[in-house]
């Protein structure tokens, strides 16, 4: 037909603003009081007191120098290395990080690398390292897709939104092949065949 | 101190970031495993969070995932569009007050800027399948229940529009019995429909247990795992808000 058709991948854009509603402990440098928002309340924000608040606004604050961020625990040298050595020790399977814990850290590390975030380069290197060492497992995980299911735990929205149009075409593909009986000369037109688009790049 | 103000996850509510033992890590991360949506409407020493944000965010992931139309949430899409509209007036005052207030107008600006993405991206979507299947969904009743009153007159409307505009263009000038918009040929129909057996990722958002996704295959579904499957076998856990689609 004329209209294209939807498409289901998230864009880079969309999933570092989902991202945005984790909560992130900050230490305000100013006196705010509590701030009504449609999806809750935050504060009242009273230096040098943690309070958490989500991404978002955590960002908008630090932007106007009005708190400092407290990186969660996750985003620490030793906590990654930790991590990098578990996706080493298991080929086959993914090791627990935040399902948006990409974004979250491209975010904190755009905004408050230079002051709130020790080593961050350091940071940087060990979450390109992670992205690469599960980025081929992955990838490699190609060869499992059956037409029936494939569990995939622990991978995260980016890495899933990568490895979709991929994945999601073999599926369907299979799918087609297995219910076609030998008296099919063809296949089955009326269903619409998923066009893989073009995956992101982080 | 901190505890005075109050913490809405679970990812410190447990955490004693000033305690002398070391806390476990994995633990913490529970919390903030899940997806974007775990956090439950909470009285929390001060603190309130609102589910309907959440809530919408989810539902415009599914329905951007699942190849059919979805049932439209009404009272929810109401409700924010409601709260919305309350929180502008509320910025509008605030604007008109000291610089002080500016800067917090500003803050609830940018919170609704991100409620009226949610809200635009969900009727976009839901619009952009009505379009793509006009031919199924403006004759199906079942579909046609599904949408809200504005899209059910929009699907009429561009149905109507949709066939003049072929017959004028085209199928006029040919003869009576070549123009029909939705014949069947053996197992070929003119009508687009989305294929319900395409393939998802989901997200278990509750444990399942054992679940039967084809006649012979059963699969053990526990609170976040994440699966592969085709949209039709999961179907029911999604409408009974078991799983997410990712």
């Amino acid at each position: 037909m004329l209209t294209t058709k939807p498409n289901p991948n998230v864009a880079l854009p969309e999933l570092e603003f989902l991202a945005e509603d984790t909560l992130i402990s900050i230490i305000p440098t100013h006196r705010m009081d509590t701030l009504h928002f449609i999806s809750g309340s935050y504060g009242p924000f009273k230096p040098p007191n943690r309070i958490e608040v989500p991404l978002w606004l955590a960002r908008l604050l630090k932007k106007k120098r009005r708190c400092h961020i407290q990186p969660p625990a996750w985003l620490d040298v030793t906590y990654l290395q930790r991590k990098y050595d578990e996706e080493q020790r298991q080929p086959d399977r993914f090791s627990g990080l935040p399902f948006a814990y990409m974004e979250i850290a491209h975010v904190l590390l755009e905004c408050a690398a230079a002051d709130d975030i020790p080593q961050a380069h350091t940071v940087q290197r060990l979450l390109q390292d992670l992205r690469e060492i599960r980025q081929s497992k992955a990838r490699a995980g190609l060869a499992a897709v059956n037409p029936i299911y494939l569990q995939m735990d622990n991978l995260s929205a980016v890495e899933i939104n990568e490895i979709r149009p991929m994945f999601c075409q073999a599926f369907n593909q299979l799918q087609r092949l297995e219910s076609q009986g030998p008296e099919y000369g063809g296949m089955p037109n009326n269903y619409e065949s998923s066009q893989p688009s073009s995956s992101y790049q982080y | 101190m901190d505890e005075d103000y109050g913490d809405v996850t679970p990812i410190t509510h447990d955490a004693h970031p000033g305690a002398d033992a070391e806390p476990n890590i994995d633990e913490l991360l529970q919390g903030a495993l899940g997806t974007y949506g775990q956090i439950e409407t909470t009285e929390f020493d001060g603190n309130f969070t609102n589910e309907d944000v959440k809530k919408l965010t989810r539902t415009w992931l599914n329905e951007k995932q699942a190849p059919d139309l979805l049932p439209y949430q009404d009272q929810l899409v109401g409700d924010l569009t409601e709260m919305v509209q309350n929180q502008l007036q509320l910025v509008d005052a605030l604007q008109e007050e000291s610089a002080g207030q500016a800067f917090i107008a500003m803050l609830y600006q940018s919170e609704l800027e991100r409620i009226k993405f949610v809200i635009r991206s969900y009727l976009k979507v839901r619009l952009q399948k009505i379009e793509r299947y006009i031919m199924l969904y403006a004759s199906s009743e079942d579909h046609l229940a599904r949408m809200s009153l504005g899209e059910r007159a929009f699907a009429v409307r561009y149905k109507s529009l949709f066939e003049n505009h072929l017959h004028k263009t085209c199928l006029d000038k040919l003869p009576e019995s070549l123009r029909s918009l939705d014949e069947n040929n053996g197992n070929i129909s003119m009508v687009t429909v989305p294929n319900l057996r395409s393939a998802v990722v989901c997200r278990v958002l509750t444990n399942v247990g054992d679940y039967a996704i084809t006649e012979t295959e059963t699969v053990d579904m526990r609170k976040d795992n994440i699966f592969l499957v085709s949209y039709d076998s999961i179907q029911n856990l999604l409408d009974s808000h078991s799983i997410e689609l990712i």
